[in-house]
């Protein structure tokens, strides 16, 4: 495929409504004055950690970096530790914000509802080779899990999504979502797919069962929800009266048949369960209380090793992709997730690597040994636990965990021995680390 | 230690079972230790966890504006005030 050299920032009616909620609403075409104004207020080129939490105002300032010929750095979460590691590496770095002063020396923008009163431009057209964002794995902000895209990538994408996400993408639909703009997931759905589609999009981000049912009642019906198992759970069991829900997507980790079959019958919606990941975006869906199998996007190609690595590619991919799921094909093409290649864990949809957070615990001053083990607990979460050894209490350890770590990734608990009881080949077993947790228990 | 009221007894019970925490029993969580961060250590998933228990116990529905603008999650104390107070206000 010739890749166009230039591709538009929207592509909707004018007069669609983008952003709807509070008995607000904003078109096309003020939010395209809006994203010229706030292009206006930015350095030319650069990287802008963009930590906008209003959906609204993530879209304007997201296309108003991308305007300017800069780049969105979507960072795993807000930490001081984190937003510095990551800016770090990045030539002339800006915070983005739209209130609350982010904890951070760097210099910031803020982004504001002020309504732009400048008269609406032509839709611009963007260099499809723009580098227009840097999102990062949750497990860590090394350098080494910077995941960059093109303009290209990210619009294209988006009109996959369109396509595979929605059955009548001509059709205005309200949507609110539980997951935050900076997760690629998030991004995907409820930033991208809006500039594509007539999405009217409640700009909260609702976590509690009673804040989604008030931004669900915020907008005018067909709605969509886009949420996560772990979310979609709490909703199913609250008591909550919810108003109607057309479909659910949900992502970030597999669905059960059981909690979906839940979910729909609760929430009265069609649940869609999509299959991704923050290098390539939604790869797949199923309707999980109904089908078994995933059915893969068909722009996607797929090609297995012998060690069952299995590597994805597309024509709007700026590079194939090693996923880091067991992928099994079926004839027809669909497939089944069979397990995780490596020591990649899943906490509440944020991934991370063990091997990667047993380094992390081994770089602290004062720990001689350690490691981060999966919590043998049957629990609806699954969590971390570690053991280690040295001179650093356990309270400085988790201190220096934290700056580095989403806090669902800290090891819980985190026990502290003289020595690690490793076997004769220096290997920590799975049975000896099961002990070790149960002997710390005092319940 | 101790201190706590003896609703808020009820609660720390309510949050050592409910969030499976094994190395700590409820009377061990001071009325005005930090639940987050610091503290007990809790998180976002814990949060919702918790709030889902509060929902079927007293049927108080949590809210918070923004994930991290934890007033009502700071303490056992705080926790345990809203949830008294709301649930008489109905």
């Amino acid at each position: 495929m010739r890749k166009a050299p230039t591709l538009p920032l929207l592509d909707r009616p004018l007069d669609s409504v983008v952003m709807t909620g509070n008995g607000q609403s904003i078109d096309a075409r003020q939010f395209l004055a809006d994203v010229f104004h706030f292009a206006g207020l930015l350095p030319r080129g650069g990287y802008a950690i963009n930590l906008a939490k209003d959906r609204y105002l993530f879209l304007v300032a997201f296309c108003g970096v991308i305007v300017r010929g800069a780049c969105n750095v979507l960072p795993p979460n807000a930490q001081s530790r984190v937003l510095s590691d990551i800016a770090e590496g990045l030539a002339a770095p800006y915070l983005i914000h739209d209130g609350g002063e982010p904890a951070s020396d760097l210099p910031s923008v803020r982004v504001s509802r002020a309504k732009a009163s400048s008269a609406c431009p032509e839709i611009p057209r963007i260099e499809s080779s723009q580098l227009a964002c840097i999102s990062y794995t949750s497990g860590s902000t090394g350098a080494s899990s910077a995941i960059p895209k093109s303009w290209n990538m990210l619009w294209n994408g988006a009109i996959i999504n369109r396509q595979f996400l929605l059955d009548e993408p001509e059709r205005p639909v309200g949507l609110v979502a539980t997951v935050p703009s900076q997760h690629m997931y998030g991004l995907e759905t409820t930033i991208l797919l809006p500039l594509v589609t007539d999405l009217r999009v409640q700009p909260g981000r609702p976590v509690y069962p009673i804040e989604v049912a008030e931004a669900l009642q915020e907008i005018a019906a067909p709605r969509v929800l886009v949420s996560t198992p772990l979310h979609l759970r709490a909703l199913a069991e609250s008591r909550v009266p919810f108003p109607a829900i057309e479909r659910i997507i949900s992502a970030t980790a597999p669905m059960t048949t059981e909690l979906a079959l839940e979910v729909e019958q609760q929430l009265g919606a069609r649940l869609i369960d999509v299959f991704g990941c923050s290098e390539v975006g939604c790869i797949a869906r199923r309707e999980v209380a109904r089908q078994g199998d995933w059915r893969p996007f068909t722009p996607f190609r797929f090609q297995q090793d012998e060690n069952s690595f299995t590597t994805i590619d597309a024509d709007h991919m700026d590079e194939p992709v090693r996923l880091q799921d067991k992928l099994e094909f079926e004839e027809s093409g669909r497939f089944s997730l069979t397990g995780r290649l490596g020591d990649q864990v899943n906490v509440g949809g944020k991934r991370a690597s063990l091997g990667e957070l047993s380094r992390l615990l081994l770089s602290i001053p004062g720990v001689s040994d350690g490691q981060v083990f999966e919590a043998p607990i049957e629990s609806r979460v699954q969590r971390l636990a570690a053991v280690y050894s040295g001179t650093a209490s356990s309270s400085e350890v988790l201190r220096h965990l934290r700056q580095h770590l989403d806090p669902v990734l800290l090891p819980r608990p985190l026990i502290q021995l003289d020595q690690l009881p490793r076997n004769e080949t220096g290997k920590l077993t799975r049975d000896a680390l099961v002990s070790l947790y149960q002997s710390n228990r005092k319940t | 230690m101790s201190g706590q009221t003896a609703a808020e007894q009820k609660m720390a019970e309510m949050i050592v079972e409910v969030l499976n925490l094994e190395d700590i029993t409820a009377a061990e969580i001071g009325p005005e230790d930090d639940l987050f961060g610091d503290g007990l250590g809790l998180d976002s998933i814990d949060a919702l966890e918790l709030a889902l228990a509060i929902s079927k116990e007293h049927g108080v529905q949590v809210r918070a504006e923004d994930e991290n603008t934890r007033a009502i999650f700071a303490n056992l104390r705080s926790l345990t005030a809203y949830v008294e107070a709301n649930k008489s206000a109905t």
